[in-house]
């Protein structure tokens, strides 16, 4: 008798085992490699489509791979010089390997980057001679960031955009204007650096939006607001050397962040600080009819927050399924010693959501068990006050031995979901017996 | 835009008509264009280089529309004034015509006119110059349905020897 119920539980563990493979990569993703071993992307959610590069059945263009991606799909684009009118329908995640090298150019006939969906990200490429860089169309949710944006005739328009962010992209040379929202709301541009275009930002009819810790620098002008452009929030900016004015205002804007916090670095401000808090003694005022003012100018560029450092994950690196394990971070300084918030994602699909607060250079402690075998990356990141985010640190943990005494509960689910491991089960029994 | 460009343009025109008097605008011809771009093989004895590009409009969703071709001459006058005149000829050929004008530092005023037409317009400009690139790209405005159009170019230009 209990000869048969170890066999019977051997068959079975084989079953569980194929069952287990398959459903572990359908759960918590594959890593994908375009097959020249290069570079992989990790993803949790989609397919990758590589574009470029020496793997077999890469896309040679970025519009095919494009096409043949669906929502929530990556496209990851090689370094290379792509000819190529870009059209993104689809909620795609568009990357690029290397933002100097990875080059959309629009050969000046047409746009680069042309964007009808909602929740694209464009992440890593220089954009440079289309009519207009990136061009958001009608949708919302977007992410463009961490590009290079430069000669074009438009760098960024946005037409009916809502709620989308505009970040970290260096924004230069345009021929005519950096970035044009067009009856666009509710967006975020921070962080750009905007250089020498006609105008840096020209607002039309757009309302509700902020921009902030950006600079803005050798432009003819700096913003603008148009056609009943208003309760946009400006600050934390820094306005340098426009050949005309720094911002023209004829609606009503706000253009500081109250304070102590204060508004923007004008470089054409000629007040006083005699109270050394940083921030002027009387208001900068905006050209235009507007009558609007920054109420509390910085006498100095606003240096933007910086980020906490990558931390380090300490722990052990194997162990058993059903077994806590802690694990902590190190290497947690935030530059400006502000207090300090943890993410931890075990790699099993479970996270933690943002813990803390912590002081900037504590330990960080945190529990966690995997109930199945597997090879697991624990990815951990932090962020501080401002919600700036650290990079993200890893470590790979295997659990290489099941604890038996969970297979039965498991085993007995399994059967529950899958009707046809119950039957296939039930022969087996029959040729035992 | 619009307002500040005009009333900043109609100023420097105001205060600019004495030392705009005494210099001699190009003559331009008018002759119906043909072939594209924009070409002419008569370079006049004024001229310090040429420049050629396109014309454009934004729409009302911010896109640019490519209109037609645009060639012409220029000449590097007394310090940051100098003086233009070339031809513009729409993308189809149906419509060209010529235009004129001088500058100072990054501004411009001229007029325009359509081939078999007697009727002129003013036209008023801020560009920039890129040297490095060799390249002129300026926003102008000229009448329209709306009292003023916007209109975009983007020009590359030479130097003559």
């Amino acid at each position: 008798m209990i000869k048969i119920y170890i066999k019977k539980n051997i068959v079975m563990l084989v079953v569980l085992f194929f069952v287990f493979s398959l459903l572990s990569s359908m759960a918590y993703g594959i890593e994908f490699s375009n097959g020249n071993n290069d570079v992989s992307y990790q993803k949790y959610m989609g397919d990758v489509l590589y574009v470029g590069g020496d793997g077999p059945g890469n896309y040679s263009t970025i519009q095919s791979a494009i096409d043949d991606a669906s929502d929530g799909d990556t496209v990851f684009v090689y370094s290379g010089i792509y000819y190529e009118h870009v059209v993104i329908g689809v909620s795609i995640s568009l990357i690029g390997e290397d933002k100097d090298a990875a080059i959309v150019d629009g050969s000046l006939n047409g746009n680069c980057i042309h964007i009808t969906a909602d929740s694209v990200v464009v992440d890593g490429f220089t954009i440079r001679k289309g009519l207009i860089g990136v061009n958001v169309f009608q949708s919302s949710g977007q992410k463009v960031k961490n590009n290079i944006i430069r000669n074009n005739w438009g760098g960024i328009n946005l037409y009916q955009v809502t709620d989308s962010v505009f970040s970290d992209n260096f924004i230069s040379d345009s021929f005519f204007e950096g970035i044009t929202p067009i009856q666009s709301t509710g967006n975020t541009f921070s962080g750009n650096k905007i250089f020498w275009n006609i105008y840096g930002i020209l607002f039309t009819s757009s309302n509700d939006n902020f921009v902030f810790e950006n600079e803005i620098k050798g432009n003819t002008r700096g913003i603008e607001m148009l056609d009943q452009s208003n309760n946009n929030k400006i600050y934390h900016n820094n306005f340098y050397n426009s050949q005309e004015d720094n911002a023209y205002d004829d609606f009503s804007n706000t253009w500081d962040d109250d304070y102590p916090s204060g508004g923007n670095y004008w470089d054409d401000y000629t007040g006083s600080d005699n109270d050394n808090d940083g921030i002027g003694d009387t208001p900068y005022t905006i050209p235009g009819d507007g009558n609007n003012q920054d109420r509390y100018p910085l006498m100095n560029p606003f240096v933007p927050q910086k980020p906490p450092e990558t931390p380090t994950i300490n722990g052990p690196t194997s162990g058993t399924p059903g077994v806590e394990y802690t694990y902590s971070l190190t290497n947690t300084v935030d530059p400006e010693g502000d207090l300090i918030y943890a993410f931890w994602d075990w790699g099993d699909g479970d996270t933690s959501g943002w813990l803390g607060p912590y002081n900037s250079g504590e330990e960080i402690f945190a529990n966690h068990s995997w109930s199945s075998k597997g090879t697991y990356e624990i990815k951990a990141k932090l962020k501080d006050e401002h919600d700036k985010e650290s990079g993200w640190a890893k470590l790979t943990v295997t659990i290489p031995r099941n604890k038996a005494v969970s297979y039965n509960v498991l085993l007995q689910r399994l059967l529950e979901r899958f009707p046809l491991l119950q039957r296939l089960r039930d022969i087996l029994y029959k040729i035992e017996s | 835009m619009k307002k500040i460009l005009a009333i900043l343009l109609a100023g420097i025109f105001v205060a600019s008509i004495p030392a705009a008097s005494s210099l001699m605008l190009p003559k331009i011809a008018m002759e119906k264009l043909s072939g594209k771009p924009v070409s002419t093989a008569d370079v006049p004895e004024w001229a310090d280089g040429n420049f050629s590009g396109v014309y454009a409009l934004k729409n009302e969703t911010g896109e640019f529309v490519i209109l037609g071709n645009i060639f012409g001459h220029y000449s590097k006058g007394i310090g940051p004034w100098g003086n233009y005149a070339g031809e513009w000829e729409t993308l189809d050929g149906n419509q060209s015509g010529g235009f004129s004008g001088m500058f100072f530092r990054h501004i411009s005023f001229g007029h325009f006119n359509t081939t078999g037409s007697e009727d002129e317009y003013p036209l008023l400009a801020i560009f920039r110059v890129n040297e490095s690139e060799m390249s002129i790209n300026s926003l102008f405005i000229i009448p329209g349905d709306n009292g003023v159009d916007v209109r975009y170019a983007m020009l590359s230009y030479t130097v003559f020897e």
